[in-house]
């Protein structure tokens, strides 16, 4: 793409609205940023509670994002690769959770692995791993729908000559399915992870929030606000702490460009 | 000992498919027919891409497909049958190198051997040091030349070309084929293509596939000197008329041709054998009516430019005449023809 010459022929009065979405994505988090009390920032970031909090949602996020990998790839091939019929039903039973407001999911998840639920033995719910599988119910059709769309996309005309070329099934998985598939998997897991970490109504409906256990970065930053726990300031502190985390996830994956390093 | 033999029955609503073929081991043999004959079902059921719905394809004596009992269906990567198409296909993440190297590693060779083994088949294809080079640098040209060598650095049993060359300028099509026609020596090679220059530059035999069938084969030239059919007369460029042995020569109607060729005129012999008569537009020559009284009178439907001049379109045949001669020539107009008999075969109509 040379610089300017992919400019099409939008009309320029488009120009208007788009400026307007952009402001209104862009003001709030000024505002956000407007609102930090840099003098107690540093005190803010790194309070027990405000540390316990980022611990805990950097680590569930991570386990939940691993949790989608596993099971979440595996499902968009199998979609992928379905007939057409087939692939609509399984896509939407995969974008149901997506559309469902996440305080249903809580709600579901805990009439299954509640203590009176399906699962109930398990005895799951109110605790860590409550919010890992809170986190992987919102975040795993993300990753599903991204990586779905990139290895649909990619087809199989280069499996099939890779087949011709005599690699068995797992060797065409991994050297060419999953390579070409590359951009729309790290799009999928930064969804995912952004969304894990994110993740508020399931968490709080199906874990609790209970600090150093269930109390995520969202849940601390809600109690902050309603005056419990943390200052209001250290509210502030953790929502931009949180930003700064997504940021740095989405320049880490922008960095890491697939194929390029080969 | 067999390269590759099959028969291949393919039946689809509107379609059907019925083709047996035999092809000896090292042998190259170069399949033709008008589009939509089955040439592409043909390759994917070779390939195992396309279910058959009867028949067997054994490979170097083994059996890879059948639908009679004792069943066979074995999966496209142990048939050892590699096809390479308009579209070299190449893997887009891995480098050139890694291309030719995927088929012997995916069968277990050495990572550090096959690599190795790949730059010499980047040798013998022609780009010599291209190894560490992207698929999106290359040229078609350099593709189609990767693509052969991936094909080949995985010891393929059988090699299926599916018009390889179309998609190149003429240039780098007649390089190609001249390193295709090397590299695939002692290769079992099937070659479909639309153009009889790659089928007498690549291939021993040539087999017509119309309508699902198997309409004509053998030596490509004698095939092409023998048209059964007017796709292969096209193919071949020459007129192909039908007609009847009369008095030691070719009629139909009030046309008359003869041969000097003594086999042909051994099949004209008969009188009222049905005979197909073959000559090249170039041997028809227009003359004028008052000077050779049994001359072809016929008339002209259509004119149309080539390379070499005109070709004149008329009922009977076609006939190239230079762009001085067909000054004065228009649709319509009566013409009168004399085909030279040096240049008329006769062949049995089948």
């Amino acid at each position: 793409m040379s610089a300017g010459g992919a400019q099409g022929y939008a009309p320029r009065a488009l120009a208007v609205p788009a400026l307007i979405g952009l402001a209104f994505l862009i003001l709030p988090l000024a505002a956000l940023v407007g609102r930090v009390q840099w003098s107690t920032f540093i005190a803010d970031v790194t309070s027990e509670a405000a540390l316990s909090a980022l611990a805990l949602s950097l680590g569930t996020g991570l386990v939940a994002t691993l949790l989608c990998i596993i099971v979440g790839v595996p499902l968009a091939l199998y979609i992928a690769r379905s007939g057409p019929r087939l692939a609509a039903v399984l896509r939407a039973a995969v974008t149901v959770p997506l559309v469902l407001p996440p305080m249903v999911g809580g709600v579901a998840l805990l009439y299954l692995f509640g203590r009176a639920g399906w699962l109930g033995g398990l005895g799951l719910s109110f605790s860590t791993p409550a919010v890992v599988l809170a986190q992987t119910f919102v975040a795993l059709p993300f990753l599903v729908l991204a990586v779905e769309g990139a290895v649909r996309t990619s087809g199989v005309d280069y499996e099939r000559t890779a087949a011709a070329l005599g690699a068995g099934r797992w060797t065409i998985l991994r050297r060419i399915t999953l390579p070409l598939a590359a951009p729309g998997i790290v799009a999928g897991v930064v969804l995912c992870f952004a969304r894990a970490i994110g993740e508020f109504g399931a968490t709080a409906l199906f874990a609790g929030n209970r600090p150093g256990v269930t109390q995520t970065m969202p849940l601390a930053i809600y109690t902050a606000f309603n005056g419990a726990g943390v200052s209001q300031g250290a509210a502030v502190a953790l929502a931009l702490l949180l930003l700064a985390t997504a940021i740095a996830v989405l320049l880490l994956v922008r960095g890491w460009r697939p194929g390029a390093a080969r | 000992m067999s390269g590759l033999s099959a028969h291949i029955v393919v039946a689809r609503e509107h379609f059907a498919v019925d083709i047996a073929l035999d092809v000896a081991p090292g042998e190259t043999v170069a399949v033709m027919g008008p589009s939509g004959a089955g040439k592409s079902t043909l390759l994917q059921a070779l390939a195992g891409l396309e279910p058959l719905t009867a028949g067997e394809i054994s490979v170097g004596d083994r059996v890879v497909d059948r639908v009679e009992a004792p069943r066979v269906r074995t999966e496209p990567k142990n048939r050892g049958i590699v096809l390479l198409g308009q579209d070299a296909r190449l893997f887009p993440h891995l480098t050139v190198r890694e291309n030719v190297a995927f088929g012997p590693r995916a069968g277990g060779a050495d990572a550090r051997a096959a690599r190795d083994a790949a730059d010499e088949w980047l040798i013998r294809v022609g780009l010599p040091g291209a190894g560490d080079r992207m698929p999106r640098e290359l040229s078609g040209g350099e593709g189609q030349r990767v693509a052969v060598a991936r094909a080949l650095a995985a010891s393929p049993r059988a090699v299926l070309l599916d018009e390889p060359l179309v998609a190149l300028d003429p240039e780098t099509a007649g390089e190609i084929r001249r390193m295709l026609r090397d590299q695939l020596a002692g290769t079992t090679t099937i070659a479909v293509t639309h153009d009889a220059a790659d089928a007498v530059a690549l291939a021993e035999r040539l087999i017509v596939i119309e309508s699902g069938r198997v309409t004509q084969s053998g030596p490509v030239r004698e095939v092409l000197a023998e048209p059964a059919s007017g796709f292969v007369a096209s193919i071949a460029g020459v007129n192909r008329v039908v007609g009847v042995a009369r008095g030691g020569g070719w009629s139909n109607g009030e046309l008359h041709l003869t041969s000097t060729d003594a086999a042909s005129r051994a099949l004209a012999a008969t009188d009222g054998a049905p005979l197909v008569a073959v000559f090249r537009p170039q041997d028809v020559r227009v003359v004028d009516a008052a000077t050779n009284p049994d001359a072809c009178r016929t008339r002209i439907t259509r004119l149309e430019s080539t390379l070499a001049g005109i070709r004149v379109h008329t009922p009977f045949c076609q006939v190239d005449v230079s762009l001085a001669d067909a000054a004065g020539l228009a649709p319509g107009d009566p013409l009168q023809l004399q085909v030279d008999p040096a240049g008329v075969r006769f062949v049995a109509a089948r």
